[in-house]
């Protein structure tokens, strides 16, 4: 019932992420589909990683995104005339990715379509340990997918490497405070006569 | 069953409320001793009832809708705000057991709530549709989420020292010893990250009002101010309530021998929130403001290094004692 109710906003909150005339409320809408989603995972007792998906995406990438559009100063756009151009195009797309989706949850998951005769799915409740959902996380990421780990923190690394470079800029005209130089200064050494 | 719920909740949200009407009144009294005047005093006994009073007067108020604003989300900011600074009370444990919900993943829903909280302000800053609000609202949501980082590190050196996200076994794991003693310079970190977080003094830019037109709720009058109002406070509240549990014990005694345990639990950790109210109402009273450019620098430039290098000593440590917890 509630996993329901959620799942009706969730889709036309993400409806409205795309129709929505102004950019800052198709932002806010986005944030309501992370919101709504892991909530959903919540229900779904995945617990750690909807959790997490609130903190990373709603609280540090939804922010940004923010920021940014709200900086921007984009007003309210026009979008009846792309609208059709984009429209078979992007049905198009939309039509491989769900048929992906229902491919995938046909093989992996429950069968719902009359395609195969495999009858037999499997029972995903066996197949996990009756371990916490951090636990299980953890030993499956630092024992099986440990390099992939260590990739995406290098790749975390050398992106943020790369804003500080393109950042950061030396100028001598710009005025920088020194904590320790104004608390080093004392009265003997700033404090003279000039004859 | 639902009554029963429902009962439950208003049980801890009414104490909480009432927590923060008599916060805002300690407040004034303390400062007023402080600066050597006597504070409220007219209205109940020795002005006992001064917070009713003031609700009261901003709940008659007149709430000015500003005619540029964009009213759903107007309205929806202060909302939004007073709901998440009460939501993240239901992980507290105030005694053994004596908790709404007690999940495995506590700190991290208490991380959540905390970074579900920058939206009130940015909604209420955009929605005002004023320049004021707008820039104190950025301001503000800057400052929160870059004190949030190391709020984080910190809490996960709390984490791995007790092998769990849950704060009633968080409690637990400090029966031998408080984690403030080991970690003393966390212990301090966090209490000057949370000043931070809750926007409050030495790091209060949105009261501002002389040098920067207040903040993101500028353009709030009446109830709308009273929400963002009681939503700080209830915030303080919270984050005197998570420092208390993570490194004084939360509802453990002092020491666990007879004149101490008299006490009943929860009379224990209900002290320990009330120092560190004094606390934050000490911190008002006799810091200066700091400046925004200061403000981050210490945040990103001092507290980031020092608790992401802490973060790691306290896992060698652990490491190569072989103390980790199962």
């Amino acid at each position: 019932m509630l996993f329901l109710l959620l799942s009706i906003v969730l889709i036309i909150s993400a409806i409205l992420v795309i129709s929505a005339q102004n950019p800052v409320h198709s932002v806010f809408f986005l944030v309501l589909v992370f919101l709504t989603s892991a909530f959903s995972l919540f229900l779904l007792e995945i617990e750690f990683v909807s959790l997490l998906f609130v903190l990373v995406y709603v609280g540090a990438i939804a922010v940004l995104f923010l920021f940014v559009v709200m900086m921007l100063d984009i007003k309210v756009t026009k979008q009846e005339k792309d609208f059709m151009i984009y429209l078979p195009m992007g049905s198009f797309l939309g039509l491989i990715f769900f048929l992906e989706i229902f491919l995938t949850l046909q093989e992996n998951f429950v069968p719902f379509l009359p395609l195969s005769g495999r009858e037999l799915y499997i029972n995903w409740l066996n197949c996990i340990d009756s371990l916490t959902n951090i636990k299980v996380l953890g030993q499956l990421l630092y024992t099986y997918y440990f390099p992939f780990f260590l990739i995406a923190g290098i790749v975390l690394l050398v992106a943020m490497v790369g804003a500080i470079v393109l950042t950061l800029n030396f100028t001598q005209k710009a005025k920088h405070q020194f904590v320790f130089r104004q608390i080093l200064r004392e009265k003997k050494n700033s404090i003279y006569l000039i004859k | 069953m639902l009554v029963l719920t429902i009962l439950k909740i208003l049980s801890v949200v009414v104490i909480v409320l009432i927590g923060v009407a008599y916060f805002t009144l300690a407040e004034r009294k303390i400062m007023g001793t402080i600066q050597r005047r006597k504070g409220p005093n007219v209205v109940g006994f020795q002005g006992l009832l001064q917070p009713l009073a003031d609700g009261l007067k901003l709940f008659v108020k007149e709430s000015i809708l500003p005619s540029n604003a964009n009213k759903t989300l107007f309205i929806l900011a202060p909302m939004l705000t007073f709901g998440l600074s009460l939501i993240g009370w239901v992980v507290i444990p105030f005694g053994e057991s004596l908790v709404l919900a007690d999940i495995n993943v506590g700190i991290l829903y208490l991380l959540a709530v905390s970074a579900l909280g920058v939206y009130g302000i940015i909604l209420a800053g955009w929605s005002s549709n004023s320049k004021y609000a707008f820039l104190g609202a950025l301001r503000s949501a800057a400052q929160m989420v870059s004190y949030e980082v190391s709020i984080g590190f910190i809490l996960i050196t709390v984490v791995l020292c007790s092998g769990s996200f849950n704060l009633s076994s968080i409690v637990l794991a400090q029966e031998k010893v408080w984690f403030c003693v080991p970690h003393l310079p966390m212990f301090v970190l966090f209490f000057i990250s949370a000043l931070a977080e809750t926007n409050r003094h030495p790091f209060d830019l949105p009261e501002a009002e002389a040098e920067l037109v207040s903040g993101y709720n500028v353009e709030y009058s009446a109830m709308g101010f009273a929400l963002f109002f009681l939503g700080e406070y209830a915030n303080m509240l919270l984050m005197s309530a998570l420092t208390a549990i993570l490194f004084l014990g939360g509802w453990l005694p002092l020491l666990d021998i007879f004149p101490f345990t008299i006490i009943p639990n929860s009379v224990w950790f209900g002290l320990k929130i009330g120092g560190f109210v004094v606390l934050f109402i000490v911190m008002r009273a006799c810091l200066p403001r700091f400046r925004y450019d200061q403000l981050m620098s210490l945040g990103w430039k001092v507290f980031l290094p020092f608790s992401l290098g802490w973060l790691i000593l306290t896992a060698s440590v652990l490491m190569s004692f072989n103390w980790l917890p199962n």
